[in-house]
C-alpha cells in the first residue's frame, strides 16, 4: 500500500454563481509522454525547460489541411510562412510536404534559399524590402507580394536597371466583415486603390502580375471571413481578365487559421470555437469556385497557413521551482519557463498540465516564470492542483510563433528537441551558453 | 490522250517491283526480284507479266490515280498475273504481247471497278480483276486463232538446260529425285503456281524468298497448306489431283492473306485458319466441277471468296475486338503488324470517344470495386464506391456517428466529362448513419448522357445538394452536387457507374477512365483506359502547361536538333552533328515526325492527356530513334514523382537470330520484351514555371531478364527546349531539340 501524498489543508471560498454548462472538470488532464516518449525521460536527456515538436503531429497536420483543401479545390499550394517557425528542421518538414516557402526578409529569404527551396517557389512578403532585397528575390524568380506604392516604384527601378522580369503579386487589404480591419498591409479594395495598383503594374514593361494576395488578420475564429476576401478578390481576378484579357495566376489567401489554444478572454475553449480546416476550406472553396470564374480558369489558391499546423505538434517541458502563497492568499507557482519563451502566453491561456494523475483538488493559481520581472506571467488564473518542487509540466500548443520571438533575456534559450517519425530524438536546436552570446560581442579595449 | 507529268523512275521501279511482292501481300524489294526472277524461267511469261505490269502502273500514273497506292504496286499485280498466265499459254508472239496489253489494260480498269466496289465496304480486291482478265482471256481462247498454244511446260529439262546448261539440269534432277515426298513436292509445286510455275525450283525460291521476307508468313503458308492436306486425307478427297492442278496454292494464299495479313497475327487468328481452310477446300473441290463445265480454271477464285466472306463478317461485328483483331493501318508485314498492334491493344485498349476522368477532387479511396462483396453484383458490377480516407485509412474523424464526422460528407461531385443532364434527383433525405434506404435505393443521383450510348451515374449524393437539372448542358469537371448519404447508403459515399441507358437503376457497362493517378508509397503511377480496384488511392492528374505546350508537334513545325555523342564505335560517332526536323501529317492524318538528313519517321499520338510515340521507320542510328524512345509514352498531367510504364514494340529494337527466331512463335508467345518506364522526377510547380525532369529506362528482356538497359535523362526547359541525353553501354548520346521560330 502506497502511502498518501500529503496536501496542507486550504480553506476555499465558495463562490455559488451559476456555473457554465459544462461545470467544472472533474478531472485533471495530464500528459505523461509525448509520441510515447515519457516526459521525464525526455527532460532527464536534455534537461529543463526544453521545447519538443513531434513531426508525426505535424505531418499529420498538414496532410489534414491538404486534404481539406484538395477534395474541394482543384488547385491548392500551401507555403510555410516563415516567421511562425524557422528553425531549419520544421522548414524542412514542410517542404517535404510539398510547402512552398512564404518569407517577410531578406533573412528568411536566405535561410529559404539554404534550406533547398527553389527561388521560384517562394512568395516574398512584408513592408519591408530594400533595393538589395528585391534584387535578390528578382534573381531567384521569387513571387513579389508588393506591399505599397513606393514599393513599386523601386520595384520597376530595380527590373529596369536589372533589364529582367520580376513576378508580382499585390497585397491587398480588404473589408472581411471582421474586426479590426488590417489595413495596414497592401493595397485597400474598397477604395480603389488595389484596382489602381493592378492597372499600374498591368502597364509596367518588366513586371509580371500573376497573383492577388490578402492576409486578412491573424486567429481568425470566422470561416466566412475567408469566403468574403475570397470572392473580393475573385472580382479582381475577372476585372484583370476582362480589361488586359489575362487570367492571373493564383489568389493568395494568406494565414490567420486559428489553431486550437484558447485566446484569453475566450468563454468557450478554443478546442470548441475554432474553426477546423474543413470549415475554411469549405468557405473559401465555396466562394471562388461559386465566382463567376469560369470552371478551367480556376486560380491557383495559395495558403500562407502556419500556426494552425505547427502549434499542436509544439510542447514546453518545465519544472516547478517554488510554490508560495501571496498576500491575498491566493496560491502562486513559479516555473522555469517564463515569456521570454513563451510569447503567446501574452494572447493565450495557455494549457499546462501535469506529467501524472495528482490530487484531484484544484485551487485557482497564478502561474510565474523564472525572470526577475514583474510581467512574467505565464497563467494568472488557472486551476490547478497541488504540486511539489521539482514536479514536471506540460505545456502544450506552443509550436508557433515562441521559437521566432522567444527573447534571450537574463537567461540562456533551452534546447529545441524533435522527435521523428521512429521516436527517435533529435536535438534541433542546442541550448545556447556563454560562448554563443558573447561570441558577436566586442569589449573595445580600455 | 495519256500525259505523264512527272513520273519518276524511281517511282515506276518501285512500283513495278511492289507489283511482284504484292502477289504475298509483302511490300519487301528482295521478294520482288527472286519473283521476276522466277516468272522469267519460262521467258514468254516473264515478259507477259513485266509488260502488263508496266502498262497497268502507267496507265494508272497517267490517268492520276494516287501515287501512294500506285507505287505499293496494288495496281499493277492482277494485271501482271494476267499477264504472266497468257504469257505461259501461248508461244511468244507479237500477236501475244498485243493480246497482253489489252488484257493488262482491261484488268486494270476491272481493278478500279473493285477497288471502288469493295472499297466501300473496307475490303481489298485481292485478285478477283485477275480473275476475270484471265477468264476473259481464256474463254475467248478458241476463238483466237492467230495465237498458237505454247508447249512449253511439257519438256520441262529441254527448258532447264536452255536456261542454265547441264549444271541446271543436274541440280534440278538431284531436287527431283530427292524431293520425294509428296506433301512437300506438292507444296513447292502449290508455291510455285502462283506465279504459273510447275517445276520445283520456283517453289523452293519462293519459299526461302517468303522465309527471308517474313517468318509469319512462312509459317502461314505451310500451316495452310498442311490443314488442307490433312483435310483431303481425312474426307478422302483424290490426293494426286492436287499436285495436278496445282491447285494448292489457294490454301496457302488464305493462311496469308488471313493468318497475318489483314487480321493482326496471334494464337486466334492461327486457330481460325485451321478451322476455314477445310471451307476452302470444299469450296475449290465444288467450283472445280463447275467450271470444268467452262472449259477454265477456277484459279483463286476459293481464296477470293473465303477471304472476303470472313473479312466482310468481321467487319459486321458489334462490339470492337479484342482478339482478332482486323489490322488498322497496314505496315506490310505480319511480324510489324503484331509487334506493334500487340502493344497498342494495350495502350489503347478500345477506341473509347469518351474521355471519362474521376468524378472528384483530391485523392479518394475506393472502397468497393467492380464485383465489390457488397452491392456491385451481377447486372451492376461494373461500378465503383468511392471514399475519402486520412493517413491512418479512417474514413471519419471523431466518433463516425455524424455525417459530418466522414471526410467526403460534402465533397463535390464532378461531371466526368461533356454531357447533357438526364435527370437530377434531389430530395431524398440522408440517412442517419448506419441506416439504408432500401426504397430508393440509389438516393440523390445525377445522370449525365455523354453519348447515344454511354451514361454515367452519380448517386447517394447530399440532400439538397445538386445543382444541375434535367437538360442542362454540363462540362467536364463541373459541380454537379455534393457527396452525402441517401438511399440505400449505410455511410457517406460517392457511388459511380457507365451505363448505356438514361435511367435510375440500368444495368452497368464496363467503361473505363481515360486515366487517372494511383497513389503508391512513393509517388503515383500513372494508369490509362484503367479500373480502379478497392482500396487504391486515385487522384486526377493536373494538366502541366510547359509539358503539354512543348509536346503539342504541330504540323509544319521545324525543329532544330544537335547531337552530341561520346562513344568508341565510328556507327555511334557519325550520329553526331545537325539535323533538322519536320513535324507532318499523311494520307491517313497520322501525325509524325520526319528527320530530313535520314529520312527516319516518328508517328506520333496526342489526345490532350497523353503524348504517345506510336511507331518509327528508319534506323537506330538516328537522333529522332531516341526522341522515339524517350519519349515513347509521356503523360500531360501528372504530378511530381509519378511514373507510367509501357512496352515498346519489340521489332524496334531487336535485330538478328533472336529476332528472326522470335517471329517463329511471335503470335504464339513472345518470349523477348521491351519495358519502358518513365518517372517524372521534377514536374517544376504548381504555376508550370520551373523546368520538368524525367527519367526513362528502357530495359530490353529476354524471357523475363534483362539484357540491355538505356537510361535516358530528358528534359525539358521554360524556353522549350528539349533535351535529351541516353546512356547505355555502347555510347552517351546528348540531343538538343529546338524549335525554329
Amino acid at each position: 500500500m502506497t502511502k498518501i501524498t500529503y496536501e496542507k489543508p486550504v480553506i476555499s471560498k465558495i463562490t455559488a454563481g451559476i456555473p457554465s454548462k459544462f461545470g467544472l472538470p472533474t478531472r485533471q488532464k495530464f500528459i505523461p509522454d509525448i509520441d510515447g516518449i515519457p516526459v521525464e525521460m525526455i527532460m532527464e536527456e536534455y534537461g529543463s525547460p526544453v521545447f519538443v515538436l513531434s513531426e508525426k503531429t505535424m505531418r499529420n497536420t498538414f496532410a489534414q489541411a491538404k486534404q481539406a483543401f484538395e477534395t474541394r479545390y482543384p488547385k491548392v499550394q500551401f507555403a510555410w510562412s516563415y516567421k511562425t517557425n524557422y528553425l531549419d528542421a520544421v522548414c524542412s518538414i514542410f517542404h517535404d510536404q510539398g510547402a512552398w516557402a512564404e518569407v517577410v526578409s531578406a533573412f528568411e529569404f536566405q535561410k529559404a534559399l539554404s534550406l533547398g527551396v527553389n527561388g521560384s517557389n517562394i512568395l516574398f512578403n512584408g513592408p519591408e524590402k530594400s533595393e538589395e532585397d528585391l534584387k535578390l528575390a528578382i534573381e531567384h524568380n521569387a513571387c513579389i507580394h508588393i506591399d505599397h506604392f513606393d514599393e513599386l516604384y523601386l520595384l520597376i527601378k530595380v527590373t529596369r536597371e536589372l533589364d529582367k522580369k520580376a513576378r508580382v503579386a499585390i497585397r491587398i487589404n480588404l473589408d472581411a466583415g471582421i474586426y479590426p480591419i488590417w489595413d495596414r498591409f497592401g493595397f485597400n479594395y474598397e477604395n480603389g486603390e488595389a484596382w489602381n495598383a493592378i492597372n499600374r503594374i498591368m502597364l509596367a514593361e518588366k513586371l509580371d502580375l500573376i497573383g492577388l494576395h490578402t492576409h486578412i488578420g491573424t486567429y481568425i475564429m470566422s470561416a466566412n471571413a475567408y469566403a468574403v476576401a475570397a470572392s473580393k478578390l475573385a472580382n479582381l481576378y475577372m476585372a484583370t481578365h476582362r480589361k488586359f484579357d489575362y487570367w492571373l495566376k493564383y489568389i493568395d489567401l494568406g494565414g490567420g487559421f486559428a489553431s486550437k489554444n484558447t485566446l484569453k478572454g475566450a468563454y468557450m475553449p478554443g478546442t470548441e470555437t475554432c474553426p477546423s480546416f474543413d470549415e475554411y476550406a469549405e468557405a473559401i472553396s465555396n466562394a471562388l469556385i461559386s465566382s463567376e470564374i469560369p470552371h478551367e480558369n480556376l486560380p491557383v489558391l495559395f495558403l500562407e497557413t502556419g500556426r494552425a499546423l505547427i502549434d499542436d505538434a509544439g510542447y514546453l517541458l518545465t519544472t516547478v521551482l517554488a510554490n508560495k502563497r501571496s498576500t491575498t492568499g491566493r496560491r502562486t507557482m513559479v516555473i522555469d519557463a517564463g515569456v521570454n519563451l513563451l510569447f503567446t502566453s501574452f494572447w493565450y491561456n495557455l494549457g499546462v498540465y501535469p506529467t501524472r494523475q495528482l490530487s484531484s483538488h484544484l485551487e485557482e493559481s497564478t502561474i510565474y516564470g523564472p525572470l526577475c520581472m514583474n510581467i512574467d506571467v505565464i497563467r494568472d488564473a488557472i486551476n490547478f492542483p497541488q504540486v511539489k518542487t521539482g514536479e514536471k509540466l506540460v505545456i502544450e500548443r506552443v509550436g508557433a510563433y515562441n521559437m521566432t520571438q522567444w527573447m534571450q533575456f537574463i537567461t540562456f534559450r533551452p534546447n529545441v528537441v524533435m522527435i521523428d517519425l521512429e521516436r527517435k530524438m533529435h536535438i534541433v536546436r542546442k541550448k545556447e551558453n556563454l560562448d554563443t552570446l558573447t561570441s558577436l560581442e566586442q569589449n573595445p579595449k580600455r | 490522250m495519256i500525259t505523264f507529268p512527272s513520273i519518276k523512275r524511281k517511282e515506276i521501279v518501285q512500283s513495278v517491283l511492289n507489283s511482284y511482292s504484292q502477289v504475298f501481300f509483302s511490300g519487301s524489294n528482295f521478294l520482288a526480284v527472286l519473283l521476276i526472277i522466277i516468272s522469267f524461267f519460262d521467258y514468254g511469261a516473264g515478259i507477259g507479266g513485266l509488260l502488263a505490269v508496266l502498262v497497268a502502273n502507267l496507265l494508272a500514273y497517267g490517268l492520276g490515280y494516287n501515287k501512294y497506292l500506285i507505287s505499293s504496286g496494288i495496281y499493277g499485280y492482277n494485271a501482271l498475273l494476267v499477264g504472266l498466265g497468257v504469257g505461259l499459254f501461248y508461244q511468244p508472239s507479237f500477236e501475244v504481247y498485243a493480246l497482253i496489253v489489252i488484257a493488262a489494260v482491261v484488268t486494270f480498269f476491272i481493278t478500279i471497278v473493285f477497288q471502288g466496289v469493295l472499297g466501300k465496304y473496307g475490303l481489298p480486291f485481292l485478285s478477283i480483276p485477275f480473275l476475270f482478265g484471265i477468264w476473259i482471256v481464256a474463254l475467248s481462247g478458241g476463238d483466237l486463232t492467230a495465237l498458237n498454244i505454247s508447249e512449253r511446260g511439257i519438256f520441262t529439262y529441254n527448258e532447264l538446260y536452255a536456261l542454265g546448261g547441264q549444271h541446271f539440269v543436274d541440280f534440278y534432277d538431284f531436287l527431283e529425285k530427292n524431293i520425294s515426298n509428296s506433301f512437300v513436292r506438292i507444296y513447292f509445286h502449290s508455291l510455285g503456281a502462283i506465279f504459273f510455275q510447275s517445276h520445283l525450283l520456283a517453289g523452293i525460291i519462293i519459299a526461302i524468298g517468303l522465309l527471308i521476307y517474313s517468318r509469319i508468313t512462312f509459317v502461314l503458308s505451310i500451316l495452310g497448306f498442311s490443314v488442307a492436306f490433312l483435310f483431303y486425307r481425312l474426307v478422302g478427297i483424290e490426293f494426286s489431283s492436287l499436285g495436278y492442278t496445282f491447285i494448292g496454292f489457294n490454301y496457302i494464299l488464305t493462311a496469308i492473306a488471313l493468318g497475318g495479313y489483314y487480321l493482326v497475327p496471334g494464337r486466334v487468328s492461327f486457330g481460325w485458319i485451321i478451322l476455314l481452310l477445310p471451307a476452302v477446300v470444299l469450296i475449290t473441290t465444288s467450283t472445280q466441277q463447275i467450271f470444268i463445265l467452262l472449259r477454265v480454271s477456277a484459279y483463286s477464285l476459293p481464296f477470293n471468296i473465303v477471304v472476303l466472306m470472313f473479312l466482310y463478317a468481321l467487319k459486321l461485328r458489334e462490339k470492337r475486338p479484342r482478339k482478332l483483331l482486323e489490322t488498322p493501318v497496314q505496315l506490310g508485314k505480319p511480324e510489324k503488324n503484331l509487334y506493334l498492334y500487340s502493344g497498342n491493344l494495350k495502350r489503347f485498349p478500345a477506341a473509347y470517344p469518351v474521355s471519362a476522368t474521376l468524378p472528384f477532387l483530391g485523392e479518394w479511396t475506393v472502397s468497393q470495386g467492380h464485383s465489390g462483396e457488397y452491392t456491385h453484383k451481377d447486372a451492376w458490377r461494373h461500378a465503383w464506391d468511392f471514399v475519402i480516407t486520412d493517413r491512418n485509412g479512417e474514413q471519419y474523424n471523431g466518433s463516425g456517428d455524424f455525417h459530418e464526422d466522414y471526410y467526403c460528407f460534402g465533397k463535390a461531385v464532378l461531371a466526368p466529362f461533356d454531357g447533357t443532364v438526364v435527370e437530377a434527383v434531389n430530395h431524398i433525405k440522408d440517412n442517419t448513419i448506419g441506416d439504408v434506404n432500401t426504397k430508393e435505393n440509389w438516393g440523390n443521383t445525377v445522370i449525365i448522357k455523354h453519348n447515344d450510348y454511354l451514361y454515367a451515374k452519380l448517386s447517394h449524393l447530399k440532400y439538397h445538394s445538386v445543382e444541375v437539372k434535367a437538360g442542362d448542358q454540363v462540362k467536364k469537371g463541373q459541380l454537379l452536387g455534393r457527396c452525402g448519404n441517401s438511399g440505400r447508403s449505410p455511410y457517406p459515399h460517392l457511388h459511380f457507374q457507365f451505363q448505356v441507358t438514361p435511367y435510375i437503376g440500368s444495368v452497368t457497362l464496363d467503361y473505363p477512365f481515360v486515366n487517372y493517378l494511383l497513389k503508391e508509397n512513393n509517388g503515383y503511377t500513372q494508369k490509362n483506359f484503367e479500373f480502379p480496384k478497392k482500396d487504391d488511392i486515385v487522384v486526377n492528374p493536373v494538366k502541366n502547361e510547359l509539358l503539354s505546350k512543348a509536346l503539342h508537334f504541330i504540323p509544319g513545325q521545324r525543329m532544330n536538333i544537335s547531337v552530341e555523342v561520346d562513344s568508341p564505335k565510328e556507327k555511334w560517332q557519325k550520329m553526331a552533328g545537325d539535323f533538322s526536323w519536320l513535324v507532318q501529317t499523311d494520307v491517313y492524318n497520322s501525325t509524325f515526325i520526319k528527320c530530313d538528313k535520314d529520312q527516319s519517321l516518328a508517328y506520333l499520338h496526342n489526345n490532350d492527356e497523353q503524348h504517345y510515340f506510336t511507331n518509327f521507320t528508319g534506323t537506330k542510328y538516328s537522333p529522332l530513334y531516341w526522341f522515339f524512345v524517350a519519349l515513347f509514352n509521356v503523360p500531360i498531367g501528372f504530378l511530381a514523382n509519378s511514373r507510367i510504364n509501357d512496352s515498346i514494340p519489340i521489332n524496334l529494337m531487336f535485330t538478328g537470330a533472336l529476332k528472326f527466331f522470335q517471329d517463329f512463335i511471335a503470335p504464339l508467345y513472345l518470349f523477348l520484351n521491351i519495358d519502358y518506364k518513365l518517372v517524372i522526377k521534377d514536374a517544376g510547380d504548381i504555376l508550370s514555371s520551373g523546368d520538368v525532369q524525367m527519367k526513362a529506362e528502357i530495359n530490353k528482356k529476354i524471357l523475363g531478364k534483362t539484357v540491355n538497359t538505356y537510361e535516358i535523362e530528358i528534359k525539358i526547359s521554360q524556353e522549350n527546349v528539349i533535351q535529351i541525353s541516353v546512356n547505355f553501354n555502347e555510347a552517351k548520346i546528348n540531343i538538343t531539340c529546338q524549335n525554329e521560330l
